[in-house]
């Protein structure tokens, strides 16, 4: 089987709109929630959210032709910026590929094209109202920018979608069916109708703390998610094609694993089982030891139900030394960037085992003893990553966890 | 039916360079009638109905989306040539 390398990397988010600037903030523990600036949110329940930066507007200048803007909704435009960006980050433009071996896998739950947008566009003779609304339409404008003509295509399993992307990349690479796969995935559901949608069904926090405290992992005063968005690709390549090519081998993409609980639309499995269930597959698709696991990227939503299930999933498979692995969620400072969060986090993660730094939990300082492990309150930890894992599970039981590994041994000369 | 002048073909030929320059970030002068929308310009089969947009608004055109579809199965217009040619004649008889 194949080795599958991480050689590109992109991330729009609430904390930067690229890689360098939103990874800055993680590492520095900043929040990317605020107030809703994007539309008057004062007649919604809930008023904050975790927007990308207005300066996201200068990086799809930047990649987006001006003729495809107007055929793109904002998620596309997005998620199109960042798929050039990590395509620009791994030099796929600089060296020779195969275009039959090189493919695009995006997670979405859709492009976001709302009901006010579809009658603005009715006035428009253009007709660009059924590009604007295929599931596939950024990775098809991907596929065109950069001659890609392997498979593309979108996944959707909600909150799952973009893990997904990284999964289904990773094993076309292993199968030999492409040589390299930009995979990512994007959302931005920050509207009024999303933010009433997922209030109806209390997901989001109503607890009128200052926005940037809103988002609390595992922390006792949580009471849900802060609705995000953003989006992020990573490059993933045939190892032994990265290595004969000198490229920057940002981690291994060791394994990864994709189940179904079979068991609530809304509720993780009772006792984190399904969760569990997927932590252990992923591992034993990458061949490797709870005990290698340094690092743990948590979904982490701030919900009553997510954490402390995930936490006892964490322990259902790593046992005693559970409570010794740092365990961090992301979306306590980027809020829940739902279809992109599993390549947000994806991201993230493979930043933290290149540079180990495992980024920190914010907003977690009062403990809930139900969430008893390492959770990186507060402030990032150097620490040594030999593997890490990235966990992502939606509505409906679709679970991905994702494992990446340093290529080479990380130095002990860091310590924990 | 209008008659068209010199001083209008001028001015179609250069909306229609501007158009295609600004829409497919080309460079105005390697724009020629020879030139495939789709090939050499990255663009769409849709460019002539967004062209078409200001056509109409500029010269007080009424066309029909059906009278347009019309046009372009008797006339292909896959070459800025072509798109010119096409303009004038829509220009020239209206719908």
């Amino acid at each position: 089987m194949r080795k599958v390398a991480v050689t590109g990397l992109s991330l729009v988010s609430p904390l930067g709109i690229d890689l360098e600037s939103s990874w800055k903030a993680a590492v520095e523990g900043r929040s990317g929630v605020g107030r809703i600036r994007n539309f008057d949110a004062s007649g919604l329940e809930v008023g904050i959210a975790a927007e990308i930066p207005p300066l996201a507007d200068s990086l799809e200048q930047k990649y987006v032709p001006k003729r495809w803007t107007r055929q793109m909704t904002r998620i596309t435009r997005l998620s199109f910026a960042a798929g050039m960006s990590a395509a620009e980050c791994a030099g796929i433009s600089k060296w020779s590929i195969d275009p039959d071996r090189l493919g695009v896998v995006f997670g979405a739950t859709g492009t976001g094209y709302r009901i006010d947008d579809q009658m603005a566009d009715l006035k428009s003779e253009e007709g660009f109202r059924i590009l604007k609304s295929m599931p596939h339409a950024a990775p098809a404008f991907l596929s065109i920018a950069l001659g890609a003509r392997g498979p593309s295509f979108t996944l959707s399993i909600a909150c799952s979608s973009s893990a997904l992307a990284v999964s289904q990349g990773i094993d076309m690479i292993r199968a030999g069916r492409v040589d390299v796969v930009l995979a990512g995935g994007g959302d931005s559901s920050i509207n009024p109708e999303d933010i009433r949608g997922f209030a109806g069904i209390m997901a989001l926090s109503t607890r009128g703390c200052p926005p940037e405290e809103a988002s609390c992992p595992f922390d006792r005063r949580r009471d849900g998610f802060v609705i995000g968005e953003g989006a992020a690709f990573l490059v993933l390549e045939d190892y032994a094609r990265a290595k004969s090519r000198g490229a920057r081998i940002f981690a291994v993409a060791s394994g990864s694993a994709v189940t179904s609980e079979a068991y609530n639309i809304l509720s993780p499995e009772k006792g984190g089982e399904g969760m569990a269930r997927t932590m252990a597959a992923a591992l034993l698709d990458a061949g490797i030891g709870p005990a290698e696991i340094d690092y743990i990227n948590a979904h982490g939503t701030s919900t009553k139900l997510n954490d402390p299930l995930e936490t006892a999933a964490i322990k259902r498979v790593f046992g005693p030394r559970a409570g010794g692995i740092a365990v961090s969620s992301t979306k306590s400072m980027t809020g829940h960037t739902l279809a992109a969060a599993g390549a947000v986090e994806a991201v993230l993660t493979v930043m933290a085992v290149a540079e180990g730094v495992a980024p920190p939990t914010i907003n977690c300082s009062e403990a809930d003893p139900e969430c008893d492990l390492d959770y990186v309150p507060g402030k990032a930890r150097n620490i040594p990553i030999r593997s890490a894992i990235s966990n992502s599970f939606a509505f409906g039981g679709q679970n991905v966890t994702l494992v990446f590994s340093a290529p080479q041994p990380p130095s002990n000369s860091r310590s924990k | 039916m209008s008659q068209i002048s010199e001083e209008t073909r001028r001015e179609v030929k250069n909306l229609i360079l501007d158009f295609f320059s600004q829409e497919c970030g080309k460079e105005k002068s390697s724009i020629s009638d020879g030139t495939d929308i789709i090939e050499d310009l990255g663009g769409d089969s849709l460019m002539f109905l967004s062209l078409l947009e200001l056509i109409k608004k500029k010269y007080n055109l009424d066309v029909q989306l059906k009278t347009l579809g019309k046009y372009l199965m008797k006339r292909p217009a896959s070459k800025v040539g072509q798109v010119f040619d096409l303009t004038l004649l829509i220009i020239e008889h209206g719908d």
